[in-house]
Order: C-alpha cells, then sequence, then structure tokens
C-alpha cells in the first residue's frame, strides 16, 4: 500500500486520504455559463507530467496539496493550501510546473 | 522400510529413534518423526499420491519442497493440501483426492485416453446447449473433475493479523539472505528475516556446495548463531511473504497469523526455481526435478537402489550427482535426445518395447527408482530495491 506524507499528519497509508481532483481555477459561479461550469465540474486535463491535485485525510478532515507524476505515480511534494492561496498566480497557471 | 533409508550422515531432519504410523487410503505407513507426509510414503515405496484435476492422469512429488500441485492430497478437515509440506507428526489420517474407486485403479482413467477430444473449454462449449442442460451434466461434471471434498462441520478457526514495522524485510533465509540480515543489522538496521521453511538456512541446509561438504554445517551454524544473537533482527520460519506491495508493504502469512509488513527497504534473497525438462509424459510419478532428489535426502529418504538419469541439468545436477552419488546403483547422464523418457526408463531397466507399453510402464508408480529430469537454473539471484 502507498504511503502518502500528509503535510498535517506525516506519512499514512493512502487508505486514509480521498482524491479531490486537479488544482485549477475557479470560474466565477455568478457569472459562469453553464459550458463553463460542467468545463470546471468534469473536464481534466489528463497529460502525462507533474499534476497538482486536491487530498483529503479523511480523519482529520484535513485538505492539502500533492504535487505528482501521473506517470510514475511518484509523489514529489505535499504542501498546505495555504501556500497555493496565497500566490494566485499558481492556481491560475495550470502548466507552470509542467 | 529401513532399506530405503540412507544412513546416518544423511536424514539429519527425520529422528530415527521415533517412528510415526500414518493411515494413507486406509493402508499404514510408517515413517519418523521430522517426516513429511510425502517423504514418508516414498520411504515406502508409494509414489502415487493423487489423480490429476481432469485426466485423472498419476500424479505423485515432483519438486518435494511444496512448489508443485502434484501432492495435494485429502485431510480429514481440509482438502487440497500438499503431502510434502505436511509433517506427519501433525497429521495422521491422509487420503488421496479426485478418483472413482481406488486410487491405483481409478475408473475415471479412460478420460485420459479421450484427452485429445476433450480440449480446454471442452465442458463450456459442450454442455451448455441447449439453454439449461448444463444443469443436468454440472452434476455429473462435478463428480468426475474436481480435487478434495470441503468439509462442511470443520469449525472455523482463529485467525488474526499484527502489524510490523521494520527497516528492512529480507525475503528467503539462505546464505544470501542470512548475510544480508547481519551486514544490515550490524549497521544499525532493525530486520525482519522470512523464510517458507521451518529450518532457517536455505540451500545450506541441502546443498553441498563442495565434494567433501566441509564447509556447509559450519557455515551454517556459525551464521545461524549469529542471526539468533542479534537482537536487531526478527526472523520469521515457517512464513509465507506472498505479495510485495506499492512502498515495501509486505503480507506475511504464518500459522493462522497474518502480519501485514512495512519496511523501508526490501531485499528478496529467494533463490531460484528449476524447470522442468519438456518431453511426453514427464508429469507422471517418479519423474522429478534435481531438487526433488535433494530435498529426499534432507529426510534420508533416498533408496540405496536409487538410480537417477538427468536430463540436461547442468551444474547444480552434477554437483548433487557427484555428491549422493555413493548410494544410488547407477547414476547416468544422458544429453537431450528424441525420446528422453524412453531412455531413461531403459537405464532405470524398466522393459520398454511394444506401442503402448512406453506409457503404461510410465503410468506404473517406480518400484525402484525416479527419473529425474530438470533444467537447473542459470544462476541464483537476489534482487535488491
Amino acid at each position: 500500500m502507498k504511503i502518502l506524507h500528509c503535510p498535517l499528519n506525516g506519512p499514512r497509508n493512502i487508505s486514509e486520504f480521498v482524491y479531490g481532483g486537479q488544482v485549477k481555477p475557479m470560474p466565477n459561479p455568478e457569472s459562469a455559463t453553464d459550458t463553463e461550469w460542467a468545463a470546471y465540474v468534469f473536464y481534466e486535463n489528463n497529460s502525462i507530467g507533474v499534476v497538482r491535485e486536491w487530498w483529503l485525510h479523511a480523519p482529520s478532515s484535513y485538505w492539502f496539496i500533492v504535487e505528482r507524476h501521473n506517470g510514475s505515480d511518484t509523489i514529489l511534494r505535499t504542501y498546505d493550501p495555504s501556500e497555493l492561496l496565497s500566490n494566485p498566480g499558481m492556481v491560475s497557471l495550470e502548466d507552470a510546473i509542467q | 522400510m529401513t532399506r530405503s533409508r540412507l544412513d546416518a550422515p544423511f536424514g539429519q531432519w527425520i529422528d530415527r529413534s521415533e517412528s510415526v504410523d500414518i493411515r494413507f487410503e486406509g493402508k499404514t505407513y510408517s515413517g519418523f518423526m521430522g517426516d513429511t507426509v510425502a517423504s514418508a510414503l516414498i520411504a515406502n515405496q508409494q509414489w502415487l499420491l493423487s489423480r490429476s484435476f481432469k485426466y485423472h492422469r498419476p500424479r505423485g512429488p515432483l519438486t518435494l519442497c511444496g512448489h508443485d500441485a502434484n501432492t495435494l492430497v485429502q485431510l480429514p478437515e481440509a482438502p487440497n493440501r500438499l503431502a510434502d509440506e505436511l509433517p506427519i507428526s501433525e497429521h495422521r489420517v491422509i487420503n488421496a483426492q479426485n478418483y472413482s474407486g481406488s486410487l491405483e485403479r481409478d475408473r475415471n482413467q479412460l478420460l485420459d485416453s479421450l484427452g485429445r477430444f476433450m480440449p480446454v473449454g471442452f465442458y463450456y462449449k459442450a454442455f451448455y446447449k441447449p439453454f439449461g442442460s448444463w444443469r443436468f451434466w454440472e452434476r455429473i461434471i462435478r463428480r468426475k473433475a474436481g480435487l478434495g471434498v470441503a468439509n462442511l462441520t470443520v469449525e472455523p478457526r482463529y485467525t488474526d493479523k499484527q502489524y510490523l514495522f521494520h527497516d528492512i524485510a529480507i525475503i528467503g533465509g539462505g546464505p544470501a539472505g542470512i548475510s544480508a540480515a547481519l551486514t544490515a543489522a550490524q549497521a544499525g538496521a532493525s530486520v525482519l528475516l522470512i523464510d517458507d521453511q521451518p529450518h532457517l538456512g536455505g540451500s545450506l541446509n541441502y546443498h553441498r556446495f563442495d565434494i567433501d561438504a566441509a564447509e556447509r554445517a559450519p557455515t551454517l551454524n556459525h551464521l545461524r548463531t549469529q542471526i539468533l544473537d542479534n537482537d536487531n533482527i526478527r526472523v520469521l520460519t515457517s512464513a509465507t511473504c506472498n505479495g510485495w506491495f506499492t512502498d515495501h508493504y509486505l503480507p506475511v502469512l504464518q500459522g493462522s497469523r497474518m502480519y501485514k509488513v512495512r519496511a523501508k527497504a526490501c531485499i528478496l534473497a529467494s533463490g531460484s526455481s528449476e524447470q522442468h525438462v519438456v518431453f511426453r509424459h514427464n508429469d507422471l510419478p517418479g519423474i522429478a526435478l534435481c531438487s526433488f532428489m535433494v530435498a529426499l535426502v534432507l529426510p534420508g529418504t533416498v533408496t540405496r537402489r536409487c538410480l537417477s538419469a538427468a536430463l540436461n541439468g547442468r551444474s547444480r545436477c552434477l554437483a548433487e550427482r557427484s555428491t549422493i552419488a555413493k548410494g544410488w546403483r547407477r547414476s547416468s547422464w544422458i544429453p537431450d535426445s528424441d525420446n528422453p523418457l524412453k531412455h531413461c526408463m531403459q537405464l532405470r531397466g524398466d522393459q520398454v518395447g511394444g506401442k503402448c507399453s512406453l506409457r503404461k510402464r510410465a503410468m506404473l508408480p517406480p518400484i525402484t527408482a525416479p527419473i529425474v529430469a530438470s533444467l537447473s537454473p542459470t544462476s541464483t539471484s537476489a534482487w535488491v530495491r
């Protein structure tokens, strides 16, 4: 079983975590068209490379960010979302880390 | 029975002072404490242990170390147990599986001669039409083809699990595994050493390494003492590691307990297995691998009149032959010939002649000696990750 290093709880079994989808900029729900909103909810990039994802440590309800190579399933880095949210440029530039 | 046993330097795993009786197919056989069911039966020249799943071909031990399904037998409490892994000290009543009538004269042997008309998937193609006919055929087919009988009254036994955390897990307690464990433990790592045999030492238990086998026993004793004295090493014997999952997560089964092991690194020192030489009827009782002969020496079961015909087996086979051949009447080295089985049986002293006598003779349990047919592994390998 894979081990994921939770920034809050340390190394834990992957079965304790829930995948939360790729990090991508959310369109404004007030002004977005249905097409834009559907694309945000359902479309994933699915290219091979390093991806930035939301993960939840379910027992402690803690959401954090994982940078992972989805070809080799290697986890490169995990960190608290504050790092991401304090730097809005990271969210909008999807391919910044590829 | 003692006639068929090798004398004292051999048979290190049996206690000759303590005789144990087992019942196989209603007949009583005598073995020694430390024998497995298979080795005790072979010592009594009972080579035929079971019948095959579909064609009811005779089945006898092939590897004698639990690597083949040829020795599946029925216990009162459980079906499909490997006779070469059952100690006779614990299992006294054993039966063969999947025959009709008697084991020697199985009425369903007829299926073997019809084998060419029953390819893989035959039942599913032939008996499913017209719709619903399978319900009729299934009862008949399940009686003809199958293995043991489940005991529905048996009480479920208690099983549990335990989590283990170690720096290094080493699979295989042979010389390579032990040396790796010692090196790692001396460097301060906490080590888990896992071996599926009851005796630690792997090939040091049976392989002679040099002609006089002078190095073997002292090396084994030396390594074993060091292992047992080392507090950093935990040893699990009679334990099977049946998987190597992501991030070194290893399920290890020992008795009725499953260890879920998480290690930081894993060393596979499990050695390598021989391959059977491919020829017609190579599945019959009495045709075995070189490791089979070696494993027979452990309980000292090899008969004095034994004769080996080694096919294609390379270095390892030669080594064994040169060392234990003393007790054997005649040993031969057979090149890869057009009809190896015939060649072997002639050497064994069987009367080979006529059109179908070769197959019929091969079907009979070998009264005098097994035929050894195996390809040696090219090299012993250990992977480290």
